[in-house]
């Protein structure tokens, strides 16, 4: 019987704690009925919004997954001195709260920073400007392809990848066709948490952004822009909106997994 | 292809002793050799030094009489074969075998009709008909095996190295493989290096057993060789039952401790020694002394006795006859046939 | 039949980049030439919602092959001045206090007699402090001693980030003042009296309000009086009266063209009309229509219904903004040593 009071309770634990904020942030967008929900993507703030969060989360992934890969696998290849204070580096975004990873951009690109006069004289902005943002999201966003797929590739160990070498395999090609196969479920998973983080990252892109609509709000900036200035049914559509990405890539993930369950047993 | 090594050594980075120790060895052309020796001995180093996988500071790798030193393992071209096999596990069995292949620069790389041709004749050799389709984890440890076999087959290696490859196997399924393999050899002519620390599989396997110990050889030739004429105790331990017999020499005499065993003759100075000997050369004396040795079973028309002395029981095989008796009462022991060895040396013996 | 499987991502990837050096950047440049970035506080966000659409239209027709198009981002006063500081494109800065601005001009982004160079110290409209009750005003509250009463819970921003929540203070401080024996001892304990009934401390006006007017906190905002009554008669209609107290402080939020930004822009002559026009009867017209008191004396005169008539003190009076920030704001100051003990 205990079994069924310890699952009841969990599943009241999820339901109040993770399904119905979604529920309410739902309702809520449909509150003035569904015209009222997408006349909210009329606002070309709005959408302006969409595809700037688009644009920055493909290209953290796109980045973070890059350099993600070469730091697991630099790190869980070889030993060199300094190797453990790297990986508590790359831990660092974890544990650092956010709004220091936007105020640390400031601090090295702001027109009061150490190359701030330089940068102004070369006229391209970074801070409260696109890049700006996209520097927030990689910081926040880091450590996740590298958190999960270095456990993967030690688990994997070398054998493989050196059976290959000797097959004639280039270390590109190790990469490409062994390693990172072999690791595919924690690289998308990675890649997946990445996306997600960097969908939703509020706190370091906000120091950064300058929330001018239009041109450097984010989805999430531009819900808060949209609740303080009293709009909510918009503001919670575009909340809905960031809930349905959320879990649009939640499940792609859990698909992938389960497609991809078949073939990861160790051979 | 020979293989030729010219003192290599490899040095761990944090470790004082080589696990490679100024190793010189040739292997043949054609040949079939086999690295045995107890684990930490130095073997599967020498293997991926051979490889490439592993750098060796000292002394030079020759294939074909060419050094490869500088050469990368995937400029080698030479077959692997891994203990735990190392199949890729996303790929069909047929992607592993043709992989080698498959990554080859375009210029040099078959056409996939090729490829897949080869694959099948591979997959035909090694017994392992219409597998192609399957993942590594489908299949039995034989058979997965195997397929690390042809994968490193598949691209016409100049040598094949073995690694421990039956090490993960049941002893029925390593028996049946180790028979396969030699056939094998024999058909494909393909110079084979062998690393394993069985020493049966190595004598059934290899043309040559090189023995190490300690990152060096201490003997190599073929198994009999090494059987009959072993270089030194740890040798003759290694390649057969031993048993040994301690005492001291005394007077140009080898006075064993235990009663019941008569002295051997030696013009070696006084001081402790040993008397090493295969059980089958142990020769019961009946009457010379005052042990009982009982007849404990028959494996054709070879008898076992056994015989107690103060506490420490002696296996002898003897040829014998369906009347022999299944009590020698009052017999000695005769150790002539052993070798004497004091510390890790043969001491002379009398002529 | 032999196929190597291989990341099948490669596509997104390659593609990504490319709508990454394709996309990220045109809308920066693009807005460069044809875009005004108005940098405002907390409060104004329908204001110059309103203004900027007006704005654009009226520019258009006199220089209709170059429209413009302003926006406006909105934050807490101090914050936004920051990012100014920091780089934030900022054209036109609309904030909430005048030492806000004063700090962009000791870095250089504007001249210091920015106050002067245009008519009423810069500042197009004026507001003051009231009290914004529930409905009923069920706690009775009318004047400043009110709020100190037991069971009364006061939302106001936090001084050190809000320019609004600065003038929350100095209204109590100039209240106390001026009241028989005030000195500045008296006025420090009213303060630190007032700030022991504050639950919360919200970084923004804007924050502030949204904790009383959706979450239900507290009993009375102090709140800048066109906040007030957008809450009043846009918002929450028939959920909240306005008390405007017997004295109270007259809030100057000037504005200013950054001269540094906008000749990087080359957007001096659009922004110059811009703050001008802010000064015009037609931008008179909607700041009173969103509950700002035109300085324009016609045009308040013609909304007298709209702002109730109230004794007030100014800025200069408590020894202008300098003054204030350093005894009142800066670390250690006297704000400082009323909220934390």
């Amino acid at each position: 019987m205990t079994r069924f009071a310890f699952a009841a309770l969990i599943y009241l634990l999820m339901g109040m704690m993770v399904v119905l904020p979604p529920v309410m942030v739902l309702a809520m967008a449909l509150s003035h009925g569904a015209g009222a929900a997408l006349a909210t993507f009329a606002d070309p703030d709005a959408l302006s919004a969409i595809r700037l969060t688009i644009i920055m989360t493909v290209l953290t992934v796109g980045v973070n997954t890059v350099f993600g890969v070469m730091a697991a696998w630099t790190l869980s290849h070889f030993r060199f001195p300094g190797r453990n204070l790297l990986i508590v580096l790359i831990e660092l975004p974890l544990s650092v709260s956010p709004v220091v990873g936007g105020l640390v951009w400031l601090l090295v690109f702001g027109t009061q920073g150490w190359w701030g006069t330089a940068l102004e004289r070369w006229g391209h902005p970074i801070m409260f400007a696109p890049p700006g943002i996209l520097l927030a999201t990689i910081f926040v966003t880091f450590p996740y392809v590298t958190r999960t797929l270095m456990p993967m590739l030690a688990h994997n160990g070398r054998t493989a990848e050196e059976a290959a070498i000797t097959l004639g395999a280039s270390l590109w090609q190790v990469l490409w066709h062994v390693t990172l196969p072999g690791a595919r479920l924690a690289l998308v998973s990675g890649i997946l948490l990445t996306t997600a983080r960097a969908m939703g990252e509020f706190g370091a892109v906000s120091v950064v952004s300058g929330h001018i609509p239009g041109l450097t709000e984010t989805m999430p900036l531009h819900i808060e822009t949209l609740y303080n200035g009293y709009q909510t049914v918009a503001a919670f559509t575009m909340a809905a909106l960031l809930v349905l990405m959320a879990v649009i890539v939640v499940a792609v993930r859990t698909f992938l997994e389960r497609g991809q369950d078949r073939t990861e047993k160790t051979a | 292809m020979s293989v030729q090594l010219d003192h290599i050594t490899r040095i761990l980075p944090q470790s004082s002793r080589p696990i490679v120790d100024d190793i010189s060895l040739l292997v043949p052309d054609g040949s079939f050799t086999a690295l045995v020796g107890p684990s930490g001995a130095g073997k599967t180093s020498l293997l991926r030094i051979i490889a490439g996988l592993d750098p060796h500071q000292g002394g030079h790798v020759m294939i074909d009489g060419a050094c490869v030193d500088i050469q990368d393992a995937r400029a080698r071209n030479i077959g692997f074969v891994f203990q735990h096999y190392a199949l890729f596990a996303h790929m069909t069995v047929a992607a592993n075998i043709g992989f080698g292949l498959s990554i080859r620069p375009r210029r040099t790389r078959p056409g996939k009709a090729d490829i897949a041709a080869r694959v099948a004749d591979l997959l035909d050799l090694m017994q392992l008909p219409r597998m192609g389709g399957r993942y590594p984890h489908e299949l039995s440890g034989g058979q997965r095996q195997r397929v690390a076999l042809a994968r490193a087959l598949a691209t016409g290696p100049r040598v094949l190295l073995l690694d421990e490859p039956f090490g993960a196997l049941d002893p029925l399924v390593r028996q049946q493989i180790r028979g396969w393999l030699r056939d094998l050899h024999e058909r494909l002519g393909l110079t084979t290096i062998l690393v394993t620390h069985d020493r049966q599989e190595a004598a059934e396997l290899a043309d040559t057993v090189v023995l190490m110990r300690n990152g060096r050889i201490v003997q190599s030739g073929p198994a009999r060789q090494l059987e009959d004429n072993p270089a030194d105790p740890f040798v003759m331990t290694f390649t057969g039952d031993v048993v040994r017999i301690a005492g001291h020499v005394a007077h140009g005499m080898f006075i064993p401790a235990l009663p019941d065993i008569q002295p051997v003759a030696t013009p070696t100075a006084d001081g402790p020694a040993e008397i090493l000997i295969r059980p089958a050369d142990i020769r019961l004396l009946p009457g010379g002394g005052g042990t009982h040795a009982h007849l404990r079973h028959r494996r054709g028309p070879v008898g076992i006795y056994e015989t107690t002395i103060a506490h420490t029981t002696f296996a002898v095989e003897t040829i014998t006859t369906s009347d022999s008796a299944h009590v020698i009462p009052d017999c000695a022991l005769d150790i002539t046939a052993g070798r004497l060895a004091r510390g890790d040396t043969w001491l002379e013996r009398a002529a | 039949m032999v196929k190597v499987q291989s990341i099948t991502r490669r596509g997104l990837l390659h593609a990504s980049m490319a709508a990454g050096t394709a996309m990220a950047f045109p809308p920066l440049r693009a807005w460069a030439a044809t875009g005004l970035l108005n940098v405002s506080y907390d409060p104004t966000r329908e204001l110059y919602q309103d203004i900027d659409r007006s704005f654009s239209r009226q520019w258009a027709q006199t220089h209709g092959n170059s429209p413009v198009q302003v926006r406006t981002s909105h934050g807490g006063s101090g914050a936004q001045a920051r990012s100014v500081l920091e780089g934030a494109p900022a054209d036109v800065v609309t904030l909430g206090l005048a030492y806000d601005i004063d700090i962009l001009a000791q870095h250089g982004l504007l001249a210091t007699d920015w106050q002067g160079r245009l008519p009423h110290n810069s500042t197009p409209f004026t507001s003051t402090i009231v009290f914004l009750v529930r409905k009923g005003n069920p706690k009775n509250i009318h004047d400043w001693p009110d709020l100190i009463r037991d069971g009364v819970q006061v939302i106001t921003p936090n001084p050190k980030t809000s320019g609004g929540a600065r003038w929350n203070y100095l209204a109590a401080w100039g209240w106390a003042l001026r009241q028989p024996g005030g000195t500045a001892d008296t006025a420090r304990a009213y303060l630190k009296a007032l700030f022991a009934h504050v639950p919360v401390l919200d970084t923004g006006a804007r924050g502030a309000t949204n904790s009383f007017v959706q979450r239900g906190l507290g009993d009375v905002l102090l709140a800048w009086e066109d906040e007030a009554l957008l809450a009043t008669r846009d918002i929450g209609p028939d959920q909240f009266d306005i008390v405007v107290p017997p004295i109270t402080i007259l809030a100057e939020p000037p504005v200013a063209v950054v001269d540094r930004n906008v000749q990087a822009h080359g957007t001096t002559a659009v922004a110059q009309a811009y703050v001008t026009y802010l000064f015009s009867d037609e931008g008179q017209k909607i700041g009173a229509r969103h509950y700002f008191r035109p300085v324009n004396p016609t045009i308040l005169d013609a909304n007298r219904d709209r702002f109730p008539d109230t004794a007030t003190f100014d800025i200069a009076s408590l020894g202008g903004w300098t003054t204030v920030q350093k005894d009142h704001f800066a670390d250690g100051g006297i704000f400082d040593s009323i909220y934390s003990r």
